[in-house]
């Protein structure tokens, strides 16, 4: 899989709730780095183990309903694509929708992902339940 | 300038504190977007006047304190770079000092910003008098 293509198959999968294959997406040790994570949140999941433990555990009570891409970009490191995404997502409980816009820097070789560090700001409410 | 250029600049006029110098940095009808806003601040200015008034208005309360690159992308668009920063700044009316991860996609035409879109997470507080290692 080329770079767009592993970011394409990732959204799939998050939106399949297919959270084996998402983690299979990573190397070994590949790693995730939140630096905008909040008190309480892992700012650094290193390890495909360590992901597919964390991803277990913080997709339960929401389930993804999907991604608008709003860009992507190759860089001068064939390795790098950025992307600009804006995920909605509805709260399993509640039933409130969430919008959260946020930009990943992925590193990809050999069609696995090395790093994948995600600046995302706090999901705001997009509306009322529904 | 090239894009890398205004990149490099405008980390040396915020780091003056410059906000005539940054808004300066803008096209006539350049925009800045901040996508993960807070409720309640502007997720969008358009217009180089509106950037001008907002820069005057928000930037005299902060002191940016350091802001390094972590990385600045080229990409395969020759107008877009994206620069990866950690900016580390001191709210001047608590003296509480911040530190902010932040990233932004600069699209620069004929050496102006067209487009600043800025994520911006929320801020890593410290106690008054605390510097970030």
């Amino acid at each position: 899989m080329t770079p767009v293509e592993v970011l394409q198959r990732r959204q799939e999968l998050l939106i399949g709730q297919d959270l084996e294959g998402f983690a299979g997406l990573f190397a070994p040790d590949g790693v995730i780095e939140i630096p905008s994570a909040g008190p309480g949140l892992p700012g650094r999941l290193e390890g495909r183990a360590a992901i597919a433990e964390f991803s277990r555990r913080t997709a339960t009570g929401m389930r993804i309903d999907g991604f608008e891409t709003v860009a992507v970009y190759e860089t001068a490191d064939p390795e790098v694509v950025i992307a600009e995404t804006v995920l909605r997502a509805t709260v399993a409980a509640t039933g409130e929708s969430l919008v959260a816009p946020s930009i990943q820097v992925v590193r990809i070789r050999d069609g696995q992902i090395l790093l994948f560090r995600d600046y995302a700001g706090r999901p705001s409410l997009a509306g009322p339940p529904g | 300038m090239t894009p890398t250029e205004v990149v490099e600049r405008r980390r040396r006029v915020l780091l003056d504190n410059d906000a005539q110098g940054f808004a300066g940095l803008f096209a006539a009808d350049g925009v800045m977007e901040m996508p993960t806003a807070a409720p309640g601040a502007p997720g969008r200015i358009a217009g180089l006047d509106a950037i001008t008034e907002f820069c005057r208005r928000t930037m005299p309360g902060v002191r940016v304190d350091a802001l390094e690159h972590v990385a600045v992308h080229e990409t395969g668009d020759p107008e877009v770079v994206i620069a990866e920063t950690l900016t580390r700044a001191t709210l001047l009316a608590t003296g509480q000092s911040f530190t902010t991860p932040s990233i932004q996609v600069f699209r620069v035409r004929d050496g102006r910003i067209a487009l600043f879109r800025t994520y911006v997470a929320p801020p890593t507080t410290q106690p008054a008098g605390e510097t970030a290692s």
